[in-house]
């Protein structure tokens, strides 16, 4: 394929992507002195997570616009490089030529999907997302979740939330409790939405335990406890879990 | 016909019986993955947890009443009996295997994304989801199964093509984290301590903190380690180019074993679903397109 063919071709296929990303905030790019854009939503930065109810960032970057739309920029060119490099490929492009047109197309489709998911995808568009994971550093030290309990004959049960739920995938129970927990934290008030974010971590709970006890009927938890510890990142010897806060601590009947 | 014509015929032909092997092994393998997710877990245990669902666009066709419906163990249990089933029967590469391909495809995509709702959007089966629609709606049956059909064999470029945009996906998913990594964060990679930011928080909220405590009783180990993260991102925004040119095929592949597996060992984070599928898709685009070539 030729240089300009192709070049044309990668950047249709970018295109929805850079719409994606850009449409939420059109009126941002008008006002060059704001500073605000979506944050990295990132697999070990959970903090920084977007919310899913409206697929709009829950949080907004503080770094200078400019940076950001030439981040966005060097990001997009990158694909479009590497889309180019790819259509000049004669063993790829020979494989494509075979397909059925139909083929071609679904084929084109996709991988357009795809990228828009890729430059501009959120947590609605599943199973089209962007993948970012390790970039950049959160301002806070990393901050752990801890759910224990005690049981009938007395004794300390720390729950291991990977293996009660296997269904969920690993660490989700872990930052649904958490994310549940640094909310009330946060919001601290006596409020009806303080008392909604105490329900909701409540059940939560209520459900970690009954799936605890029904693995474990011959002693089952009378009491399970949610906290939250901070590792400062500087400290180079123990003990390694600091200023931890007891958020919630639930007396449960071992009977029901 | 003369005899170099039908040798030709004959050669396009195993040409294409190889080709289609390949592309049904990919399918054994990517199908099998998903019995061995489901298998070994308890959907209905989901019915512990309160239906306080953010359910992605997908989803939000199915009412908010519904929900408490739909998570309940009667309707969860018999949900993975069929998951298991079909993916069975989908491995094996069972006819009518379109229909039973999409079933599949549907179901996990469905479950998936349930699984998504509670609490955030993580990575680890994507991949092997979207391979998994790019299957079920190829001829990704015509060999390696149970029914193989040899009489409508299509030509071996076209189940070339299906491996390589299996591939193709597998590979730009890392190639997106590392573009965006490059573009947004690009010094941060090497003044930033992002890494052992990572590895502590993850050591010690999944694991036993051990790796998390070596990071801090180590400084110069967490200089090092963070060290590593601009060349693994190199090679993450280059993997697109391993199905251009087979040596680096066989140096990514290396990357991507080792990649997965050293982040598994210091954060808890085991992408093992992705690693076995990208790894069996461009083993098999590397045996396809040295066959054809």
């Amino acid at each position: 394929m030729s240089l300009r063919r192709a070049f044309v071709l990668a950047c249709l296929l970018v295109l929805p992507g850079v719409l994606l990303r850009l449409g939420p905030h059109a009126h941002l790019l008008s006002t060059i002195s704001e500073s605000a854009t979506i944050s990295s939503g990132d697999e070990t930065q959970q903090d920084d997570s977007v919310s899913t109810a409206a697929g709009v960032p829950r949080r907004l970057s503080q770094r200078p616009l400019f940076l950001l739309v030439l981040g966005f920029a060097v990001e997009v060119g990158m694909h479009a490089a590497l889309i180019v490099i790819l259509l000049r490929s004669v063993v790829l492009v020979s494989l494509f030529s075979a397909l059925p047109r139909s083929g071609r197309m679904a084929t084109v489709l996709f991988f357009g999907a795809l990228m828009a998911g890729f430059l501009g995808g959120h947590d609605a568009t599943y199973p089209f997302v962007t993948w970012r994971m390790y970039s950049g550093q959160p301002s806070a030290d990393p901050t752990v979740c801890l759910v224990d309990g005690e049981t009938r004959t007395g004794a300390a049960a720390r729950i291991d939330m990977n293996g009660l739920l296997p269904a969920l995938g690993p660490r989700r129970l872990h930052h649904i409790i958490k994310e549940q927990a640094e909310a009330m934290l946060t919001d601290g008030t006596t409020s009806p939405e303080s008392a909604r974010l105490r329900l909701r971590l409540q059940r939560t709970l209520l459900g970690v335990a009954s799936l605890y006890n029904s693995r474990h009927p011959e002693d089952p938890l009378v009491r399970i406890r949610a906290a939250l510890a901070i590792v400062p990142l500087d400290v180079t010897e123990p003990p390694w879990l600091r200023q931890q806060r007891e958020v919630i601590s639930i007396d449960l009947d071992p009977q029901v | 016909m003369t005899a170099s014509t039908a040798m030709g015929a004959a050669d396009d032909m195993k040409r294409a019986a190889a080709a289609a092997w390949w592309l049904g092994g990919l399918r054994a393998v990517i199908f099998s993955l998903w019995f061995v997710k489901f298998a070994g877990v308890s959907l209905s245990a989901l019915a512990s947890l309160p239906a306080d669902l953010e359910p992605p666009l997908l989803l939000q066709a199915v009412p908010p009443w519904a929900w408490e419906r739909l998570l309940r163990p009667p309707v969860l249990g018999p949900l993975q009996a069929s998951i298991c089933v079909l993916c069975v029967l989908a491995a094996l590469g069972l006819r009518p295997y379109c229909p039973i391909a999409v079933a599949v495809a549907s179901f996990v995509t469905f479950e998936q994304g349930l699984v998504r709702s509670y609490g955030y959007l993580n990575h680890p089966e994507i991949f092997l989801l979207l391979a998994t629609w790019i299957l079920a709606f190829s001829p990704a049956a015509d060999g390696f199964s149970w029914q193989p059909s040899r009489s409508d064999l299509r030509p071996a470029p076209v189940y070339g093509a299906v491996i390589a945009f299996v591939a193709l996906v597998g590979c730009w998913t890392y190639a997106a984290a590392g573009a965006y990594r490059i573009a947004h964060h690009g010094l941060e990679m090497f003044t930033s301590a992002s890494m052992k930011h990572a590895v502590v928080l993850n050591s010690f909220a999944h694991g036993s903190g051990a790796v998390g405590a070596f990071l801090l009783e180590h400084p110069t180990v967490a200089r090092w380690i963070q060290l590593a993260l601009p060349a693994a991102t190199v090679l993450e925004v280059a993997s697109p180019l391993a199905l251009r040119d087979h040596r680096f095929r066989r140096l990514w592949l290396g990357f991507l074993v080792t990649f997965q597996l050293l982040t598994a060992l210091s954060m808890t984070i085991f992408f093992w679903e992705s690693m076995l599928s990208l790894g069996a898709a461009l083993i098999a685009f590397d045996r396809v397109t040295r066959r054809t070539a």
